[in-house]
């Protein structure tokens, strides 16, 4: 959030050339003008504006104000910057835009999301700040003006942790729909990849697995919270996130098998090792079920439940196996040892007597 | 006359240049020698080396064609016209009177020449050209060229329609609004769509045609009405294609005349004089009176105005503005005299056409308007030395009443006080001192005109000279500026689609006011570098595109030049992968600097784009081998997809640009639709890709489901149910990338199922046609495959777990048919056995 303040707000166009959103463009220009006036000779041109008590201060020069002009130039571009600086309060949209902007200033990024979605899905309201600020020459849709906050937003964002902890994201619907499938999905996915890793102890493959699915959790949810369970978008998080506990799975399997064919293994670690594989088999289960994925979810990962139901199997049942060789050897070393035993112990007494 | 800002304004035309000259604020039209506005774009070659140029030139322009008709050769023809077109190309102009030829811009630079020498009272070493709004950069730079043989040392370029816009800004009484400046030339169409707010003019979008304008307009009445009356009264033979275009440049000339002529009269006679144009084939001498009626001519031109019309129509819906939004309709240009195409345009685009101003002189006033917002690179040997230079810095146009002039004197001087005092009412403003670091001059404009202004420069309260000691400053209007008229990116190789695309700049984008900077941040380098050495170079290609360029193969678009980074310009090694940041700087006449960092290096190369090569006009067989190649890749989709509206269209489009290929047209008109063309398949074949991949996964699946049917295994079956599962959703998500993945495991997984079948057939296949295969090692194939033989004798379902070993080995003797195709070339493909088809 705090990039979008110092960035984004801080360092908006309209901001450095010292007016408020939706001015005249004569303004603009006027502004510009005195700045670069004043950078010639050396000084400053300040601007009495809201929010310089709490964004930095800006010393403009005449290369600035000419940036700024230039970002203004383009009328998409006039929109993007409109929607992240305070309007002149003469237009009737401005209190959104001013509250939107003062709430991402406080951290607040959810409210933030509330006044654009408000503002966007008010086709009046929308028409006519679309109007003010690029001068009638430019119109644009509703999932257009939504898709330039989102991507903004999103660029201005570290990690999307601030939107994730949402507690009722279908109020800003189609910004969080946009930035859900833009930002976050891409995150979750980055998520995802992280945290596959390629070691050998089945321990640590084993906590990564539970790391992971907890790392994922909260994608999966705001995904529930924002589409329903029943939507694709949904689905596509929770069956992607069953193919992965899945395949990690068999992989944990593989590793487990790995381990249990080492000669010095004993019956009894085997023993632990298949109780664990039983244990694994629990987990991937119970976090599939919690994703209360349908019929037609599970049909899509029956692929990778299938794969993982035969590595299963085929590893519990070598597990078995080699547990009963295992025990059948130790019971045959014991009695040895105890023939052993009692031949020397029958040897002692028969020489004391 | 000493200038601080250029004042000079030139219309370098087609058909007709004009110079303009601001004159303490007003625009001064300089009129030639003849007394005229404009001179024509006409340069003939005499006897003995001497050179006419404009209307003398002109006057010669008839009888010239006519000899070159009668000698049956353009040698004979000693005028040179139209060479506009022609910028930027490699194109020569020669004739029997020139020693060597002539390119394009050094006939220019003799127009120039010529404009400036009609300035009496000054000498003109600063300028602004207005060039076509769809120039390519190439063309820009022939024109600077162009201007810098003429002897112009400071020289900025503008866009024609962006002249005209301010010329008519100037003048309107009624300003606010959106305009459209609807500029027709001899040789080019340009319109532009102009905001005007609180008297600023902004142009936010352009479109136009290169190769549309008045001449099309001749070309259309010597075709249609002049031609067809000739041949139906005598024996012409027009088969010989240098005989017909010189039978047509001749009756250009009589076509511009009647055309002329009949904006203001219903009918109009050509005579085509007995002597002047030779014999028919029957010996019969050719002397004919043709009346043209303004029906015969208006049928005749409709054609080309509509395209023009349609232009106007493709920029408001690409802006998505209204026609009732249209404020002003402002006419530039010859052509735009013929009543017809002022009815068409009223009739489907505008009733508030505008004809105030005129069209022929209005690009060369925006040009010395806007030249007047420039300052004049000064030279400081031609200020004298009891001068006191000052630096003064201002706005030439503005909408505010109240400015602030900052005023810096050169060298520092004690003492040194500046005020102003305005011409027209004698109003002063306050004396203010300069301090070292300069100071601020506030001044108060009378609204709506020009105020000239007086500067007084006292050092130690006396009065001393000064320069500049008059300044000139319009309010109420402010100039619009040059915008880039295309996105200019780079060539960026894409892994996915196997093929370098157009990337664009951010801050490059079309319509961005220039000057201007992009940026294209986080690419890497597919070649290494190594300090010193030549051989290892990084090539960056600079393209300019339209909108909807990102994305689509570079080389459809304009191509504007190379930079090439090689050892010599680094200084430590760059390896093959590392980022690389590239940054445009584009002037006000679009020429650019290039800056390319290594950041994990940190070392800058910086280059100036060099735009001076000559585009090559390509012949006809590459033009037609260019044809082709878009008719076999429309073929190509054809076979995937059923005939639809857009391949008819584009098909349509093909057959279009062939006919005008047969029928003379320009080259380089030619290869940019073919360019067009080609850009068209590859969106169509972008849009339909989607249908492709579902077509290819759900045969994918359907040769499973065979599979698994014939297996009736529960785990097979489970499987395919799953792999229908997301066949259904990839289906119903249209989503390509997934497409092609699942594709491939189902395929893989189907060889799988299938693959206890294969091996064995394939070891009965090697035994059936061991003769007719090639072998590496004959003896060892033999035996390995009677051994492979005993194997399914034994257990004729044999598994793979026996099969596979011995399989794989006779694989691998097998010697690969390179000529052969596909017949047995591919049975290894991706570590797969198949047998192959004999």
């Amino acid at each position: 959030m705090e990039t979008i303040a110092q960035n984004l707000i801080g360092k908006n166009p309209y901001r450095i050339l010292g007016v408020y959103v939706g001015c005249t463009i004569a303004k603009e220009f006027s502004n510009r003008s005195r700045i670069s006036a004043y950078s010639k000779i050396g000084q400053t041109a300040t601007f009495d504006l809201k929010g310089d008590d709490t964004l930095p201060s800006l010393m403009r020069d005449e290369r600035m104000a000419e940036e700024a002009m230039q970002q203004l130039s383009l009328s998409v571009e006039r929109v993007r910057f409109s929607l992240f600086w305070y309007a002149d309060e003469k237009h009737r949209w401005a209190p959104i835009i001013n509250r939107a902007i003062d709430s991402m200033l406080s951290g607040d990024l959810e409210d933030a999301l509330c006044c654009y979605e408000n503002l966007i899905q008010d086709n009046c309201l929308r028409d006519d700040f679309v109007k003010s600020v690029a001068h009638g020459i430019f119109s644009i849709e509703k999932e257009e003006i939504a898709n330039i906050i989102a991507d903004t937003i999103s660029k201005h964002l570290i990690n999307c942790n601030c939107i994730l902890k949402s507690s009722s994201p279908q109020k800003a619907y189609l910004l969080n729909t946009i930035l859900f499938k833009k930002r976050l999905k891409e995150e979750f996915y980055q998520t995802k990849r992280q945290g596959i890793k390629n070691v050998n102890n089945y321990y640590e493959l084993y906590n990564d697995l539970k790391s992971i699915t907890k790392q994922l959790a909260p994608y999966i949810n705001f995904a529930a919270m924002l589409f329903g369970r029943s939507d694709y978008n949904y689905k596509i998080l929770a069956e992607d996130t069953a193919n992965l506990i899945y395949k990690y799975g068999v992989n944990i399997l593989i590793s487990m098998g790995r381990y249990i064919n080492t000669e010095a293994q004993t019956h009894f670690s085997i023993g632990v090792c298949r109780s664990e594989m039983d244990e694994l088999a629990e987990f991937v289960d119970n976090s599939i079920k919690n994703m209360g994925l349908d019929n037609d979810s599970r049909r899509i990962i029956g692929e990778a439940a299938l794969e993982f139901e035969a590595v299963y199997s085929k590893q519990t049942d070598k597990a078995k196996e080699r547990y009963e060789k295992k025990k059948q050897g130790y019971w045959f070393k014991e009695i040895i040892k105890t023939a052993i035993w009692l031949g020397i112990i029958i040897f002692i007494m028969s020489k004391v007597r | 006359m000493k200038h601080i800002t250029i004042d000079y304004g030139i219309d370098l035309g087609t058909t007709n240049s004009a110079i303009c000259r601001m004159e303490q604020g007003t625009p001064v039209i300089i009129r030639s020698d003849s007394g005229m506005e404009t001179m024509p774009s006409c340069v003939s070659f005499k006897k003995g080396g001497n050179i006419r140029i404009g209307q003398a030139a002109y006057a010669d322009l008839g009888k010239d064609k006519i000899r070159a008709l009668k000698k049956r050769s353009a040698m004979a023809s000693n005028s040179c016209i139209e060479f506009k077109r022609y910028m930027g190309s490699n194109v020569r102009f020669s004739n029997i009177n020139t020693e060597q030829p002539w390119s394009p811009e050094e006939l220019s630079a003799q127009v120039v020449r010529r404009l400036c020498s009609f300035v009496s009272d000054d000498e003109v070493k600063a300028a602004v050209i207005t060039v076509p709004a769809k120039f390519t950069v190439n063309q820009k730079d022939a024109t600077l060229e162009a201007a810098r043989l003429a002897g112009i040392e400071q020289v900025e370029l503008l866009q024609e329609p962006i002249a005209a816009s301010i010329a008519y800004g100037l003048k309107a009484e009624e300003k606010n609004g959106i305009w459209m400046v609807f500029d027709f030339g001899g040789g080019t169409l340009d319109v532009a769509l102009v905001h005007v707010n609180d008297g600023i003019m902004q142009v936010f979008d352009t479109e136009g045609d290169n190769y549309l304008g008045g001449k099309n307009i001749d070309e259309a009445i010597v075709s249609k009405i002049i031609f067809p009356q000739i041949v139906q009264r005598f024996a012409l033979d027009l088969s010989d294609n240098e005989q017909h275009k010189l039978f047509t440049e001749a009756l250009k000339v009589e076509a511009e005349k009647v055309k002329n002529r009949l904006s203001y009269t219903e009918s109009d006679t050509i005579y085509l004089e007995a002597g002047d144009w030779g014999e028919d084939e029957d010996g019969e001498e050719i002397e004919l009176e043709i009346t043209i009626t303004k029906e015969e001519l208006e049928d005749a031109i409709r054609p080309i105005l509509q395209k023009a019309v349609d232009v106007c129509k493709t920029l408001m819906l690409r802006n998505n503005i209204p026609y009732s939004k249209l404020s002003h309709l402002i006419l530039i240009g010859g052509p735009t005299f013929i009543p017809l195409l002022r009815k068409m345009l009223k009739e489907q685009v505008t009733e508030n056409v505008e004809t105030g101003i005129n069209p022929m002189t209005a690009v060369a006033t925006g040009a010395a308007i806007y030249a007047s917002t420039i300052p004049i690179k000064i030279d400081e040997n031609d200020i004298e030395d009891d001068v006191l230079q000052l630096s003064v810095d201002f706005e030439a146009t503005t909408v505010d009443t109240l400015t602030f002039i900052p005023i810096k004197a050169k060298k520092f001087t004690k003492g040194l006080s500046v005020k102003m005092i305005r011409r027209s009412d004698g109003m002063e403003s306050t004396t203010v001192p300069i301090g070292e670091k300069g100071a601020l001059i506030e001044l108060e404009l009378t609204p709506n005109q020009a105020n000239t202004f007086r500067l007084v420069a006292t050092v130690n309260n006396i009065e001393v000279k000064c320069f500049p000691s008059e300044l000139t400053i319009v309010q109420g209007t402010r100039s619009g500026t040059a915008i880039l008229p295309y996105n200019i990116g780079i060539e960026v190789y894409n892994p996915k689609k196997n093929r370098c695309v157009f990337t664009s700049f951010t801050g490059l984008e079309k319509n961005r006011p220039l000057p201007a900077a992009g940026t294209v941040y986080g690419l890497k380098t597919l070649s290494e570098l190594y300090p010193g050495k030549e051989d290892g170079i990084i090539r960056i290609a600079i393209y300019q595109g339209d909108d909807s360029a990102e994305g689509k193969t570079a080389a459809l678009f304009e191509h504007i030049a190379d930079i090439t980074i090689s050892g010599d310009d680094i200084v430590s090694y760059i390896p093959s992968g590392s980022l690389i940041n590239i940054k445009v700087d584009v002037n006000k006449s679009e020429m650019m600097t290039i800056a390319v960092d290594f950041p994990e290096s940190g070392q800058r190369v910086e280059k100036q784009l060099d735009t001076s090569h000559r585009q090559e006009i390509k012949d006809t067989e590459y033009l037609k081998a260019q044809i082709m190649q878009a008719t076999m890749q429309l073929n190509w989709l054809k076979g995937y997809i059923d005939d639809t509206d857009e391949i008819i269209r584009i098909s349509n489009k093909i057959h279009h640009i062939e006919d005008a290929l047969n029928g003379g047209a320009q080259h380089k008109q030619i290869e940019q639709h073919i360019k067009e063309v080609l850009r068209s398949i590859e969106e169509y074949e972008t849009a339909t890709e989607w249908d492709r991949e579902r077509i290819k996964l759900q045969e994918a699946m359907m040769n499973l489901q065979t599979t698994v049917a014939r297996k009736k295994e529960t785990a097979a079956s489970r499987m395919a149910d799953s792999f229908a599962a997301q066949v259904e959703r990839i289906i119903a998500l249209k989503d390509i990338l997934k497409a092609k993945e699942l594709c491939n495991r189902i395929s893989n997984y189907e060889y799988s199922l299938n693959q206890d079948e294969i091996y064995r057939n394939y070891i009965h296949w090697a035994h059936d046609y061991f003769s007719s295969i090639k072998w590496i090692d004959t003896e060892t194939a033999q035996k390995l495959i009677l051994k492979a033989k005993d194997i399914l004798k034994e257990d004729p379902e044999a598994p793979l777990s026996k099969t596979k070993e011995i399989t794989e080995m006779i694989a691998a003797l097998r010697k690969k048919d390179t000529d052969s195709g596909d017949a047995t070339s591919g049975e290894m493909k991706d570590c797969r056995i198949n047998v192959p088809s004999m």
